[in-house]
């Protein structure tokens, strides 16, 4: 398409996408005959439950929208056919989210009684009856482990995000480059490089073990969202901070960061988020454990491992256990992910 | 002793030659049109950016030349710029008294200051709010204390009233005549109300007409 | 008052940093490069605890599909390679890349292009949350609720597409095939690569967009004449990431596959191979010897993800600046 040809055409309408009434009924109409449709073409033939309902509804979608239209031309056709197609599409992406979210909330809730996370599994074997055991101590784990990964990452994500947008050195290039590569690491290489290293050099799974394969996960999600965040700094702040006689490193320490100071909080947020439910690393470095316990030398007891573990035993009331800590293992993750929202909200109105 | 500046300015494609000398308590006023250099200039003052060629000069000795170019955190060039907000993070009275611990002052001596200096400015009873509840004139009292804090021998005004409302910019002008015309300090204004030019300087430079 | 004829040494000397300065920019430095730091560890010692192995087979540990740990007490019975491992690694996320991205595609364009606007922020911040999802949240998913579904599928795909040898299976059983953990892998990675169209959808220069909305009169026009070209290498790019998210994922994988040790490109068949799986199922109950086998095939698969993450990083920053 030549720019030439486009310039020439100046009429174009101030808000095009913007659909007029008839269309948006006339949409409302379509989706509904489709629901119509597919109710008919469930109960004709085999296709069973929701998902057989959705397969009807996406043939039926596009069907109906070319026939809708026909009438008006070939390039209403096409666009009213390919609109149809891309919301089928969407809808078939958003199944899978809704089904996983459901179906952890439905399973999960099953293995909930008043002491399921106050209780440990160390009198409680793992196909007892579900009013019995808990995870008291794989959150106890998950947590400690989780802090001390964030203690080690969170400062060095701000000090590279610091060298990329502040100290702006030689290598700022080079390093956003490393973080990068390093966000691509499989976790499960995280883990075994931790077990090459501290487990077979200290002689043993432990808590430590475990963060350190965490850090290798978390730094370069608070690198980046840090490098982020340090760039919605105004130039004239630091402009004014040098001015009143401020070396760099008291412009950083007292001016930038301080006031981004709620998006420093989304960063580290996201980053324990990232790293909350990474099971694969942990498998290779805690271990697991089923006391509570604080011992940070000895292997420990983590939500992941909690859940592959449970799952690992196969019965019905390990696999409900599985469930019930998948439950609060997102919904740890979503909580962490509204304070990041909350916080990051925050930076923005400032 | 004055400050002089001499040699080109520039800022991306834009540059032109400044040639300006502005000798202690006597304010020069810089005015012309949008993009005539103005701010650019201060900014090279400031320390901000660099020339392009030629020197900027504070008492005789080279700020900014062909070999050598002193930063901004070391000119002792106090600036009052539209566009440089107070901290806000801070208190107005923490944000007087940041130069005076970058100076190297304690805590407490550094709050004594801040508070006298809040104080002549006539912005006392803000010293303990934040920036975002200031109203314009306030902030623009405690902005001019925050600059004079360290004690500066230049100091460089961007059109320090545009955000203050009218009724209040008479008696601002007369706090800052009354702290620059005759002091040690050289200042430069830029603005492009009439009556601050008149009203604050003795010289005043077009660089409109000049370029 | 003369300028250049009295230059005084003793400014030129405040002219430099202060020293805390130096200091701070020197810290921050060494800081910052401790990710360099971290990333020639993992290297090195990947490499320094598998190097036996590699002393050992040669170029066979990449080609050879045997994996028996042999004898305990006698290292020389053992035999260690990996080509069934890297074969499925690479199918099952080839898998998941041909299956997200046309999604992915179509998820990006309605969000960007169709969603009114309040619908747009709350999905842009559903896609960050589903990002997030933990991978075993995913497996056990699969596991208990995609795979008897997916079994189904892949019986009508085998009797209609049976013929062709990608579609066949040696025994009519569905369950733990490839086929099921690409489409799993393919959820997994849904999300990043929707959100890296969707943001390079939304750099499509507006006017133009306007401009073959108004010369074609339809939306899909636009779309199609101007905004999917544009956004064609960010979507490369895209996909790439979310190949090299899905060939080191781990757990979501281990759960719904079989593994075996054969070379196999029949995607519905109840056998595949995965890196990052052998590593997870085998390092448990591994010998000495085994576990540097494990360490080798790890440095493997972390050297195949840096390169497909480095080249999709270059992909993606070379459509932003295109921009």
């Amino acid at each position: 398409m030549s720019t030439a040809v486009i310039e020439s055409v100046t009429p174009a309408p101030r808000r095009p996408w913007r659909q007029p009434r008839k269309v948006a009924l006339e949409t409302t109409i379509l989706v509904v005959a489709s629901v119509v449709f597919a109710r008919f073409l469930e109960a004709a033939t085999g296709l069973a439950g929701v998902l057989g309902l959705y397969v009807g509804f996406a043939v039926a979608l596009p069907v109906l929208a070319i026939v809708s239209v026909v009438r008006k031309g070939r390039n209403a056709t096409i666009d009213r056919f390919a609109t149809s197609v891309l919301v089928v599409a969407f809808g078939v992406v958003c199944i899978p989210w809704i089904s996983v979210i459901s179906t952890v909330v439905r399973n999960g809730s099953r293995a909930f009684y008043s002491g399921y996370l106050t209780t440990d599994m160390l009198i409680t074997g793992v196909d007892d009856p579900l009013n019995t055991g808990g995870l008291a101590h794989a959150l106890v784990g998950s947590v400690l482990v989780v802090l001390i990964a964030s203690f080690i990452a969170v400062p060095l994500g701000i000090v590279a995000a610091i060298y990329i947008v502040e100290v702006k050195g030689r290598f700022a290039g080079f390093v956003r480059f490393l973080t990068q590569a390093m966000s691509g690491v499989p976790s499960i290489v995280a883990g075994l490089f931790v077990y090459a290293t501290i487990v077979i050099f200290f002689g043993g799974f432990s808590a430590w073990a475990g963060a350190s394969a965490l850090v290798v996960l978390m730094l370069p999600t608070v690198a980046r969202t840090s490098e982020e965040v340090l760039k919605l700094v105004s130039d004239d702040l630091r402009a004014a901070s040098y001015a009143l006689g401020a070396t760099q490193a008291r412009t950083t320490f007292s001016v930038v960061l301080p006031t981004v100071f709620s998006g420093l909080i989304t960063a580290a947020v996201l980053g324990v988020a990232r790293v909350a439910g990474e099971t694969a690393p942990l498998l290779l470095t805690t271990s697991y454990f089923v006391k509570t316990s604080t011992n940070l030398n000895e292997p420990i007891a983590t939500m992941p491992i909690y859940i592959f573990s449970s799952l690992g035993i196969g019965t019905e009331n390990s696999i409900a256990r599985a469930w019930g800590g998948s439950l609060v293992l997102l919904a740890a993750v979503l909580i962490l992910f509204l304070i990041a929202r909350i916080a990051s909200n925050r930076l923005s109105r400032k | 002793m004055s400050l002089v500046v001499d040699g080109v300015v520039a800022r991306g494609a834009f540059s032109r030659v400044v040639s300006i000398s502005i000798e202690p308590g006597r304010p020069v006023g810089l005015v012309g049109p949008n993009g005539s250099g103005k701010s650019t200039t201060l900014r090279a003052i400031a320390g901000l950016d660099r020339l392009a060629s030629g020197t900027i000069s504070l008492d005789g000795s080279v700020l900014d030349g062909a070999d050598a170019f002193v930063p901004a955190e070391l000119r002792g060039v106090g600036v009052v710029f539209q566009t440089m907000r107070l901290f806000p993070h801070l208190t107005a009275l923490d944000n007087v008294a940041f130069g005076l611990r970058c100076a190297g002052a304690s805590r407490h001596d550094a709050r004594g200051q801040a508070r006298r200096l809040l104080t002549s400015v006539g912005a006392d009873h803000v010293a303990d709010r934040r920036p975002a509840t200031l109203s314009g004139g306030e902030a623009q009292r405690v902005a001019l204390a925050r600059a004079l804090a360290p004690s500066p021998r230049v100091l460089l005004l961007d059109e320090p009233f545009a955000s203050v409302d009218a009724d209040s910019r008479p008696a601002l002008r007369a706090l800052l005549r009354s702290l620059v015309v005759g002091s040690g300090i050289c200042s430069v204004i830029v603005s492009h109300d009439r009556a601050d030019i008149s009203d604050l300087t003795d010289v005043v430079v077009d660089l409109g007409s000049a370029g | 008052m003369s300028t250049e004829t009295d230059v005084p040494e003793i400014r030129l000397i405040s002219g430099v940093r202060k020293r805390t300065d130096m200091l701070f920019r020197g810290a921050m430095t060494v800081g910052a490069l401790a990710s360099l730091v971290i990333l020639a560890l993992i290297a090195g010692f990947l490499l320094f605890r598998g190097f036996q192995i590699f002393a050992d087979f040669g170029l066979g540990f990449l080609t050879s599909s045997t994996w028996d740990s042999g004898d305990v007490n006698d290292p020389t019975t053992a035999r260690f390679g990996i080509a069934a491992m890297l074969v499925g690694s690479v199918l099952i996320a080839t898998i998941a890349v041909v299956v997200a991205v046309p999604f992915a595609m179509s998820a990006a364009l309605f969000i960007e292009y169709y969603a009114p606007r309040a619908v747009r922020t709350v999905l842009t911040s559903v896609l960050d949350l589903i990002a997030a999802v933990p991978s075993v949240i995913w497996g056990i998913w699969g596991y208990s609720v995609l795979m008897p579904d997916a079994e189904g599928w892949a019986k009508t795909l085998h009797s209609w597409l049976g013929w062709f040898p990608l579609f066949d299976v040696p025994a009519p059983i569905f369950g733990r095939s490839p086929f099921i953990a690409g489409l799993l892998l393919a959820m997994m990675i849904l999300p990043i690569v929707t959100s890296v169209a969707r943001e390079v959808y939304g750099q499509a220069p507006r006017d133009h967009v306007d401009a073959a909305y108004a010369l074609g009169g339809t939306r899909w026009g636009a779309l199609r004449t101007v905004v999917i070209p544009f956004g064609r290498s960010g979507l490369v790019g895209g996909a790439m990431l979310g190949l090299g998210r899905a060939l080191g994922e781990t757990v979501a994988v281990f759960l719904v596959l079989n593994l075996v040790f054969d070379v196999n490109f029949k995607i519905l068949a109840s056998a595949g191979g995965n890196v990052a799986s052998l590593i997870a199922s085998r390092f448990g109950e591994a010998s000495p010897y085994e576990l540097k086998g494990l360490m080798a095939a790890g440095l493997v698969l972390f050297l195949v993800t840096l390169l497909v993450n480095a080249a999709a990083t270059a992909v993606v920053k070379r459509a932003k600046v295109a921009v």
